[in-house]
């Protein structure tokens, strides 16, 4: 047993081995890298604001739940507002970009490039530059300081990526099953819903999780275009808790693990779909 | 930078939004108040802790005239910043608005965005009568008044009784015996001084206070104007030295730059350093229930002067922070009314006790019963105070202001003389004419 164990290694080249483990260590340590700091911030909730400042990478002394309890009294309601409007303008964007994306693969424009150049155009668009003109439009509009306000402007600036990466993918589906599906008898309605829609379901989710992660963490026009605690979302919630005098870090270091626990469950459940999502659609 | 964006914004719009908005430029003490409409109020007392303060306080009004709406906005000390200029620049000002003193407040009324209050809160008047006149007149521009003092900040030495009491040091009343205390303290195993400069105002705040001490009033006024500014006291270069003495014998040095201000508070809280030089704000959270260092042992004393100094020695440094009505408010005279509401002395004693411990600008605006006694004795030393010297970044022109905050940074970590930092900041003031 033991020879046949051994046999193999020895017959296996050092340096292939050799770089193997290397990069294997390599892997480890970037993965040491990005997981350490969310496993830092989640160890301070457990700490006290002491600890924090003394003891900065020591584990916690106690394992009380204070702070988590603290911390998601302070910050539940904007995690409703959060979920509300990361859920509808998620929906709203994908959908909208997906039926652009199928009108600028599958249907005769006249002039498509520049209609495609005007519609991916927004992409370059600053939302800092935006900022006065639009604080204008929505209070026209009677939405500032609403849900709504929050919904149309990410919808509004996620729509021309979105379009862009669900575009790249259409591009690349057959043309044959439009064609098939056409002398089946379907509309072109039908042949998005039925046909394309079904087929692009990596780059849809992944566009799901981009949107999400955007929306999710958007804090420039939460904090412009909110005002009261009941329409701020989790960024401006979190910001909230801190102040130039007598922060309660733990609490914050609590409320910023619970706030980031729904995003991290939600790459790490569709992480498949995403990075596939992306490798086919990027680039074509 | 970001206050010279701000002015350029305010400039712009101004003239953009013109002579078609209807404008109320002077406050009337004689209108008539109407109990109805829509206020809206923007705010600094965003953070939780404090938020509750200003939202109890439009539920009362509202409940005494139900014919009012308030509208709160309330932001942090950050996005104050920004949803002040976004909304000046979209001519969409609330009613009334957080301002602070110095060139802030100073943008508004360039910009012609905030009412002349001196009708209502100037020398003489029924209201300005009753609150602290050192913050009403740190809102004075051009000889008028333009903002309505909420409550007052000025900065202390906080020091832990049981450490002095260990070192066998008693609270020093000149700089030389602050210096001897640290060496004192050091022996007893303390960090003398615990200090953060890593935000660069930390050190600008000692220098203030120092130039308090070493530059006559007149001369620091005329110099805080660019237009008359010399900079060429030498009681500039002594403050700096000073600064530096104590930077050397009390405190971690040059490594201060590499320390932020939230972990050298926590020092003082977790009784390992002795002394933090820190605002009256911050004295709730800086020995509280939860913290090492217990309230009763908690005590402050003014920065020492140096003995012979050439400046005024019962000057203070420290600023109110306040309130400016806006020129666009449809109904200016309901505005006042509310502030009037909440400058009561029954709603200062509200803002000065635990767990806001703002310190009123209300005359009687202090509870010694609910406050915790070192914010009272703190409120009573800035009433003594003969001069209260604002902070020198929000005083001076943003172009000195970012002189004197690099200038110090860079003095503190060894690599300018005192000499060099004066000359960078009288170079700035002449880039500013």
């Amino acid at each position: 047993m033991t020879m046949t164990m051994a046999l193999p290694s020895r017959s296996r080249p050092f340096w292939p081995a050799m770089l193997r483990g290397m990069l294997w260590a390599f892997l480890f340590a970037m993965g040491v890298l990005v997981l350490y700091p969310l496993l830092w911030m989640a160890l301070g909730g457990f700490k006290s604001n002491s600890q924090i400042f003394s003891d900065p990478f020591a584990l916690p002394a106690s394992w009380s739940l204070e702070n988590y309890l603290a911390g998601w009294r302070a910050t539940r309601g904007y995690m409703l507002s959060s979920l509300l409007v990361t859920l509808v303008s998620t929906l709203t964007t994908v959908m909208i970009s997906a039926w652009t994306a199928f009108g600028l693969t599958r249907t005769a424009i006249p002039g498509k490039p520049l209609v495609v150049g005007f519609i991916l155009g927004g992409m370059m668009l600053s939302p800092t530059v935006a900022l006065v003109p639009l604080v204008r439009m929505l209070q026209d509009l009677g939405i500032y300081d609403s849900h709504a306000a929050l919904i149309l402007l990410y919808t509004a600036f996620r729509v021309p990526f979105t379009t862009f990466l669900i575009r790249a993918y259409m591009l690349d589906l057959p043309r044959d099953l439009d064609e098939a599906a056409m002398m089946d008898g379907a509309s072109p309605g039908q042949i998005f819903r039925k046909v394309i829609l079904p087929l692009c379901q990596p780059i849809l989710i992944s566009c799901v999780v981009l949107h999400i992660l955007f929306a999710w963490n958007e804090y420039l026009f939460a904090m412009i275009f909110t005002n009261s605690p009941g329409v701020q979302t989790l960024p401006v919630g979190l910001t909230s808790m801190m102040s130039k005098q007598g922060t309660n870090f733990a609490a914050v270091f609590a409320a910023m693990t619970i706030s980031a626990l729904p995003i991290v469950i939600i790459f790490f459940l569709t992480q498949r779909y995403f990075i596939r999502g992306l490798t086919q659609g990027i680039g074509k | 930078m970001k206050r010279s964006l701000m002015a350029a914004i305010l400039a712009m719009t101004t003239t953009l939004a013109g002579s078609a908005m209807a404008q109320t430029l002077v406050a009337d003490p004689a209108a008539e108040v109407k109990h109805e409409g829509t206020l809206k109020v923007m705010t600094k007392f965003g953070m939780q802790r404090l938020a509750p303060y200003f939202t109890d306080l439009a539920k009362a009004y509202e409940a005494a005239h139900p014919g009012v709406t308030i509208e709160l906005i309330q932001e942090d000390d950050d996005s104050v910043k920004g949803k002040t200029k976004t909304l000046v620049a979209s001519n969409a000002m609330p009613d009334i608005f957080f301002s602070w003193t110095g060139t802030w407040g100073g943008n508004f009324v360039r910009g012609s965005r905030a009412v002349d209050l001196t009708p209502v809160i100037g020398p003489g008047t029924e209201w300005g009568g009753k609150l602290a006149s050192a913050a009403v007149d740190a809102f004075v521009y051009d000889g008028k008044n333009y903002g309505i003092p909420l409550y007052l900040d000025a900065k202390f030495m906080g020091y832990s009784k049981p450490a002095f009491a260990k070192a066998g040091v008693e609270v020093p009343t000149d700089l030389d015996g602050l210096l001897t205390a640290c060496d004192k303290l050091r022996a007893a195993g303390y960090t003398p001084i615990s200090i953060g400069n890593k935000e660069p105002w930390v050190g600008v705040h000692y220098v203030g206070q120092l130039l308090a001490y070493n530059v006559p009033r007149e001369v620091l006024e005329k110099d805080f104007n660019p237009a008359t500014a010399t900079y060429d006291d030498p009681g500039y270069v002594a403050a700096l030295e000073q600064f530096g003495q104590i930077a050397k014998r009390c405190t971690v040095g040059a490594a201060m730059n590499g320390i932020s201000y939230q972990t050298a508070i926590q020092e003082l809280s977790d009784g390992k350093a002795a002394m933090y030089y820190q605002e009256i704000i911050e004295f709730d959270s800086a020995a509280s229930a939860t913290t090492a260092l217990k309230p009763e042992e908690f005590g402050f004393f003014r920065l020492p002067a140096p003995s012979g100094a050439k400046g005024d020695p019962e000057a203070l440094e420290g600023a109110p922070e306040g309130y400016m009505i806006s020129t666009a408010s449809g109904n200016v005279p309901l505005a006042l009314d509310f502030m009037r509401f909440v400058t009561s002395p029954e709603n200062g004693k509200i803002l000065s006790s635990p767990p806001y411990g703002q310190p009123s600008a209300v005359i009687g605006g202090a509870d010694p019963v609910t406050m915790n006694p070192a914010v009272v004795g703190g409120l009573e030393d800035i009433a003594r105070a003969s001069y209260l010297i604002q902070w020198l970044d929000t005083v001076n022109h943003p172009k000195v202001a970012a002189a004197w905050l690099a200038g110090i940074q860079a003095y503190a970590g060894g690599d300018m003389s005192a000499e060099d930092v004066v000359a960078s900041v009288r170079a700035a003031a002449e880039a500013a004419k």
